[in-house]
């Protein structure tokens, strides 16, 4: 464990914020969807695919069970990048480079350069589109 | 062994059925495995096909429970290099837009879209997508079979189980074996020998997640090119898409 994630994990126990480990459960496999396939799709997917509780379709697309259990986000990186997102995303002293799955609230899209970023505060966010869902990527402000 | 053979004959004079021991099939039935080449060859020798896909998939919770979630996705298809999916399910709404020169995803629950530079063939795009961006081409097996990126080495077992209807369609079905995966598929019969469904059960989780998929086909639909080139709606924000995790690091 790094000590960014320590940080942000001790901030988020410091606040009170419950850790979504304890929230809900984890995806740990999904089903094949082909017979052909350039590799082993099920590799490593299972480690970091964290559960989100309570994710707001308005926020991020790519599910919206409203329960405690959440599927289909995040296979990018280990499980430390997991942590790391998570925990970045209970607090929001985002780390430049960092990746959340949902956004804090008051954010506002500004298009710059013709590519739509989100501002929330002073912390400039890039939503990235990927195979699984949509993520969001802490980034220094664009201009 | 003498034993056995007598105690088989006198069990077949008692008119005792011993199918185990009587014929063995081969584990791999080469009547299966040329139905599959027969649906692979006529997929290749369609010029342009629109299919509307029922999905059921299911993924397993830590502690072994299975969560199944349900969708559709619209597939057009210009080949060799155009390709529209539309994609519904319970997490996604998406739409990916391939024209041949660049490739567009747009997720439709955000109002965000990704677009980038594409191979030209719809084959090498799946490829590109999946190796560069972790973003696989949906229900990439129609653009697969026929063509060499299946492997019929990794068959292990393959079986003739009988004919079946499927939606009214009577098909003939088969099911496959391979290490990590066991596959059953319903193959129209007649002159057009299309799949009409397909399940594939992972066997690389000891609770087996399953995927289900069945097909409707327009062999000859009416589309323009433009079905193949991505216009943005209003607020559409353009975004990145994002590089695969082994990518990225490259």
């Amino acid at each position: 464990m790094n000590k960014t994630i320590r940080i942000s994990l001790a901030v988020a126990l410091a606040l009170g914020v419950s850790l979504p480990a304890q929230a809900g459960k984890n995806v740990r496999s999904s089903a094949r969807a082909n017979v052909n396939s350039n590799k082993n799709v099920n590799v490593n997917r299972n480690v970091n695919k964290n559960v989100n509780v309570n994710r707001d379709i308005d926020i991020d697309v790519d599910h919206h069970h409203h329960g405690g259990y959440y599927g289909g986000c995040c296979y990018h990186g280990g499980v430390g990048t997991a942590m790391a997102v998570t925990a970045t995303a209970m607090v929001t002293a985002a780390v430049i480079g960092s990746m959340v799955n949902t956004l804090p609230s008051g954010c506002s899209t500004v298009i710059v350069n013709g590519f739509a970023y989100q501002q929330c505060g002073s912390t400039w966010y890039q939503p990235q589109i990927a195979g699984s869902s949509t993520t969001y990527i802490v980034v220094n402000a664009p201009r | 062994m003498r034993r056995l053979s007598r105690t088989l004959a006198a069990l077949a004079l008692a008119g005792v059925a011993v199918p185990a021991l009587a014929q063995q099939p081969p584990a791999v039935d080469p009547g299966a495995m040329s139905a599959l080449q027969a649906m692979g060859t006529y997929l290749r020798t369609l010029k342009s096909f629109q299919v509307d896909v029922a999905t059921t998939d299911e993924d397993v919770l830590d502690d072994g429970q299975k969560i199944q979630y349900s969708g559709t996705t619209s597939i057009l298809a210009r080949m060799p290099n155009g390709l529209r999916a539309e994609v519904s399910n319970d997490r996604h709404e998406r739409t990916y837009l391939y024209d041949g020169k660049s490739f567009t995803l747009f997720a439709k629950r955000l109002n965000y879209y990704a677009t980038v530079p594409a191979p030209p063939t719809v084959g090498e795009l799946a490829r590109t997508l999946d190796e560069q961006y972790d973003v696989g081409v949906p229900i990439v097996d129609l653009f697969r079979w026929g063509t060499p990126s299946f492997s019929t080495a990794a068959v292990t077992g393959a079986i003739d189980v009988g004919p079946s209807v499927v939606e009214g369609v009577t098909c003939q079905q088969y099911a496959f074996r391979q290490d990590d995966i066991d596959w059953q598929i319903w193959i129209q019969k007649g002159d057009y020998p299309l799949p009409r469904r397909l399940v594939i059960t992972t066997k690389t989780d000891e609770a087996r997640p399953q995927h289900t998929a069945e097909y409707t086909w327009n062999l000859a639909p009416s589309f323009n090119d433009a079905a193949f080139v991505f216009d943005p709606p209003e607020g559409a924000g353009k975004v990145v898409l994002a590089k695969a995790a082994s990518a990225a690091t490259k």
